[in-house]
């Protein structure tokens, strides 16, 4: 049954992130796929868009061909700042080919810096409208949200789901919960931008310019 | 700029470290002016090179101000023109040069710069008769300015002079502070999260530094430039 409802996501670290949001709907197709394709779903390539598997079972209300899930609200709302991660080489571990020393100054098995922006908050919240059940048994499978999980950032040590009376999935209050092509909108604010709509979220495909998550907008 | 910000760097603007630098820049400078016989200053519109561009006019007010532009990909044009207007209120009407390829390629242009500014700009500079040419590089910004710094590393067809060469972070904003220059607004988006004292600026989602960790950081402050000009 298509209902409003709202998730809220308890992290036990900052969240770590490369994008100003996280897209619920993003999230949700990435746990698809991880379900229904196993460790197959490494193997994907990173650059191009491999079609949905056949059978899947809708998850968000469509209007206008936008999914009713936001994007994140971190709560509490605070600064973000960056924390800055090492990538060294590790010499212990590397087969030594004779006496000559392996540059970490440049070259393949060069040392850097990744700066990577997080937000201690803690919890996330999403609102959306759409199979409840169905998306709280994707996101049991939820280990952590953001980027970077694999250091530890985003932990998640809880999901709460609760049915609402209001959609506040596309807007709310007048202003957008997500990106919306301005094609589906009859009116939006200044606030627009090239950015995507859909997921994937890293595909140009999914590109068009937008009403962005904070613009007013009257939906057609 | 926050005002605590702003008044640090007004209270550095009354040290005695900030007043040595600051007559340390004014003897390199006058000491390349008075041995060039055509010089220009290289204008990116970051801070150093802002801070250089004011202290030089002040000893050749008709420079010429050459500024090199990354194109609407990896410049958007929001942030150029706030460089043409902070170039503009310093009195200077800069000579923009760029190359088609940034238009070509798009984000996937890489090492352009290096092609074509010292490919095909500089020796048409040269042939010109510019013989020197005034660059905001710190010692303090990376080890390896440092040591090309410290060694004198002339990398091009023009002799360089760094007159800014041993400014640290706080000399150069308070010397922006204290004159009140233009400085583009992303250093004060940047320094949101990162302070000033880590706030650089440099191209946008540009590949050729993404191995330096700016991609995170551009992707989450400048967002909307991500999939390039509209």
């Amino acid at each position: 049954m298509m209902q409003p409802f709202k998730v809220t996501v308890w992290v036990g670290t900052p969240v770590c992130l490369n994008w100003p949001w996280i897209h619920l709907d993003g999230l949700t197709a990435h746990l698809k796929y991880e379900r229904s394709l196993g460790r197959e779903f490494r193997y994907l390539p990173s650059k191009t868009v491999v079609s949905q598997p056949n059978h899947d079972r809708p998850l968000f209300r469509k209007t206008n061909g936008v999914r009713h899930a936001s994007v994140s609200v971190f709560v509490p709302d605070t600064e973000r700042y960056t924390v800055p991660m090492f990538k060294r080489f590790e010499p212990d571990s590397f087969p030594r080919r004779g006496p000559q020393k392996v540059n970490i100054g440049s070259g393949h098995y060069r040392n850097y810096m990744l700066r990577s922006v997080v937000v201690p908050c803690e919890r996330v919240e999403f609102y959306a409208n759409g199979d409840m059940d169905y998306c709280a048994e994707l996101l049991s499978g939820l280990m952590w949200l953001g980027d970077d999980g694999r250091v530890g950032w985003g932990k998640v040590i809880g999901i709460d789901l609760e049915p609402m009376d209001d959609d506040l999935s596309l807007t709310a209050h007048g202003v957008a919960m997500r990106p919306i092509p301005v094609s589906a909108c009859r009116s939006h604010g200044d606030d627009v931008a090239r950015i995507a709509w859909r997921a994937p979220y890293w595909a140009r495909e999914s590109v068009d310019l937008c009403a962005v998550p904070g613009c007013e907008v009257v939906l057609s | 700029m926050s005002p605590s910000w702003r008044d640090a760097f007004l209270l550095h603007a009354q040290t005695m470290e900030y007043r040595a630098a600051l007559v340390d820049a004014d003897w390199r400078i006058g000491d390349a002016v008075r041995e060039a016989t055509q010089p220009y200053v290289a204008f990116s519109g970051g801070k150093d090179s802002l801070v250089m561009l004011h202290l030089v006019l002040l000893h050749s007010p008709g420079i010429m101000v050459l500024h090199w532009d990354f194109g609407p990909y990896k410049m958007p044009r929001a942030v150029f023109a706030e460089i043409t207007t902070a170039a503009e209120r310093l009195g200077v009407s800069l000579r923009v040069e760029t190359s088609a390829e940034y238009g070509r390629s798009g984000f996937n242009a890489t090492n352009v710069f290096e092609r074509e500014f010292f490919g095909r700009l500089e020796p048409q500079l040269a042939e010109e008769g510019y013989d020197l040419a005034f660059v905001g590089l710190r010692r303090q910004e990376a080890i390896r300015r440092r040591l090309r710094i410290d060694g004198n590393n002339q990398d091009g067809l023009i002799r360089q002079a760094w007159p800014v060469a041993q400014w640290t972070w706080m000399d150069v904003w308070a010397h922006i502070v204290s004159n009140d220059l233009p400085y583009v607004s992303v250093y004060d988006e940047v320094a949101g999260l990162v302070g000033y004292e880590h706030a650089r600026f440099a191209t946008f989602f540009d590949r050729d530094l993404f191995h330096m960790g700016t991609e995170a950081v551009d992707n989450v402050l400048h967002w909307k430039w991500r999939n390039g000009p509209r």
